[in-house]
């Protein structure tokens, strides 16, 4: 069965939309990740226009993010003021991203844009990821016990100006740095499509050395905002927010995490992550073909937008 | 079907035998406007008509071409040049207006109907159609690289089943009544389509006929589009507003198993 997406502009199969967005669920629950970043290569690679796809993509992740964020509320793993801190840098970002992708699309790049942003994170998220699980999953085999962090210890963060008291966090550090790294989720969420969970939570651990239990709950407090700021910023600017496509991979992707949860407790997390690792890195590689092989159609024809131009 | 076919057409050459005789040429169509809505995956019309001469009608002296033709749009077609080890958008062609939908169909391939010259006054065939490019911001070198830019829009179209060529897409069912089916794909433009039916005797023009359908999204995928369009900013926080009502509704439903 077709379903007509409005904004796209194109017929697509309800249940290979339904699969993606519950496919992406899956894996969200199996790895406790937003899946965006698979979500709109996807939805790329389904034949969806990439600028609708980006923008569909962040409109779902609000939803996905409230959805999140309020089982850290309710657990009381959310750092509000932290998150504020991040959003103040996310507004901006999110501004300045949905510039470039405007500027990129009225000179025809946009497409480029997005192809080599995910090549680029996907390929340093990916290949960090696989090469940490596998170190784990050695480690296992040998038996040797993994090295242990120091938490707590300073670093370059704790020397800057402006400092502020995140009681949640049990920090008190300078808001320079995650206003910058809330800045660069804001550029990735709107010229990516995606919650920049896989950015933020790793530079939250290892820069501003959060404690790993208000980690997750601020990051998606943080990327609900940003993806809802970007959400509008494109339908404002590019109309290119599809909300019939976003519906259909949310519903996909609401029952498909819920087995994806089930599913994870059975595998061991080296294993997973190593699963998932893999995953990202076949999704950029692909994308990598794509831009250095000669493509098959050399030409690309596209209505014209007066105003952009 | 055949029978309310053939009841149109013989109510059509009743009423032809008294208004033929001015009129060489009457057409008419099973639909004149075609609703999109959130299921449409393209339409199909029928077209059928008669003309004055068609009782000694011989199909080696007369023809019929029908058009459809789309609203005009802007366009701007690209090609990929490698530059740096990747392939980017180089080359560059905009097109003031180019038909957004484009379909002939004839009785005889056109070349076999008339000559050049004449397919070309009346714009007949994909090659004669106009493209008119933005001379302003013309950066294509030479005329071999606008003819090899037309041509790809062209074929990018014909891949898109937007323009179509049927070279014998006009059938006559006996006694001089010919018909067509015109088909559309899912992706049609939405606005006024041009269907015109010229009459060929031995390679000249002598009767055309213009009528016009209407293309229109309908129901709620196009009030879901008018609100995109008109109201883009209301339209983003209705989206995000709907986004955070079904994540809730998401957390609550699953909160309880």
């Amino acid at each position: 069965m077709h379903i007509y997406l409005p904004i796209a502009e194109i017929s697509v199969n309800i249940f290979l939309l339904l699969a993606i967005g519950g496919g992406i669920g899956f894996l969200s629950g199996l790895f406790g990740v937003g899946g965006g970043f698979l979500l709109t290569p996807l939805l790329i690679f389904t034949g969806i226009p990439p600028a609708v796809a980006v923008a569909t993509g962040a409109n779902q992740i609000v939803a996905s993010s409230l959805s999140g964020v309020m089982a850290h509320f309710r657990r009381k793993t959310v750092d509000i003021k932290m998150g504020l801190v991040l959003l103040s840098g996310g507004i901006v970002g999110s501004f300045l991203g949905v510039g470039l992708f405007n500027w990129l699309k009225s000179v025809g790049q946009v497409d480029l844009l997005i192809s080599i942003s995910y090549v680029v994170f996907l390929g340093i998220i990916g290949s960090l990821m696989l090469a940490e699980s596998l170190r784990a999953i050695w480690r296992l085999r040998n038996g040797t016990a993994p090295p242990r962090r120091r938490p707590g210890s300073h670093n370059w963060v704790h020397k800057m100006p402006l400092k502020m008291r995140f009681r949640a966090s049990h920090l008190y550090i300078s808001a320079i740095p995650p206003i910058i790294i809330g800045m660069l989720v804001g550029v990735l969420a709107s010229i990516m499509g995606v919650g920049g969970g896989f950015i933020m939570v790793p530079a939250m651990i290892y820069i501003l050395k959060m404690p790993t239990n208000v980690v997750v709950g601020t990051s998606l407090f943080q990327i609900m905002f940003v993806t809802a700021l970007v959400t509008i910023l494109h339908s404002g600017q590019n109309q290119t927010v599809d909300v019939v496509l976003a519906t259909i991979s949310l519903v996909g992707g609401v029952i498909g995490a819920q087995f994806g949860v089930r599913f994870s407790q059975k595998l061991r997390p080296e294993l997973l992550r190593a699963l998932l690792a893999g995953m990202v890195m076949l999704v950029c590689l692909k994308l990598g073909f794509d831009l250095v092989l000669q493509p098959e159609e050399m030409f690309q024809l596209m209505p014209l937008n007066m105003a952009s131009e | 079907m055949s029978i309310i076919f053939k009841l149109f057409l013989s109510i059509l050459l009743f009423v032809g035998t008294s208004s033929v005789a001015k009129a060489d040429l009457v057409t008419d169509l099973s639909e004149r406007r075609i609703d999109i809505n959130s299921t449409f995956t393209g339409a199909s019309l029928l077209l059928f008509g008669t003309f004055t001469e068609a009782f000694d009608y011989d199909p080696k002296r007369h023809d019929i071409v029908i058009t459809v033709k789309g609203p005009n749009k802007p366009m701007i077609l690209r090609k990929k040049a490698k530059k740096g080890g990747i392939w980017i958008n180089y080359f560059r062609e905009e097109y003031m207006e180019i038909p957004s939908y484009y379909s002939v169909l004839s009785s005889r391939p056109l070349e076999d109907i008339s000559d050049k010259p004449t397919l070309g006054k009346y714009g007949l065939g994909t090659s004669f159609l106009f493209f008119n490019p933005n001379l302003n911001r013309q950066r294509l070198p030479d005329e071999k690289a606008w003819l090899d830019f037309r041509n790809a829009a062209v074929r990018l179209k014909k891949e898109e089943k937007l323009y179509i060529d049927q070279p014998n897409g006009v059938k006559f069912v006996g006694n001089g009544l010919f018909r067509a089916n015109v088909d559309f794909p899912a992706n049609v433009d939405v606005g006024k389509y041009e269907v015109s039916a010229y009459l060929f005797r031995d390679g000249n023009m002598i009767f055309e006929e213009h009528s016009p359908i209407t293309m229109s999204k309908f129901g709620f995928s196009n009030q879901l589009t008018q609100f995109a369009h008109n109201y883009p900013w209301t339209h983003g926080f209705a989206a995000v507003l709907f986004a955070l009502f079904s994540g809730w509704l998401a957390a609550v439903v699953f909160k309880r198993k």
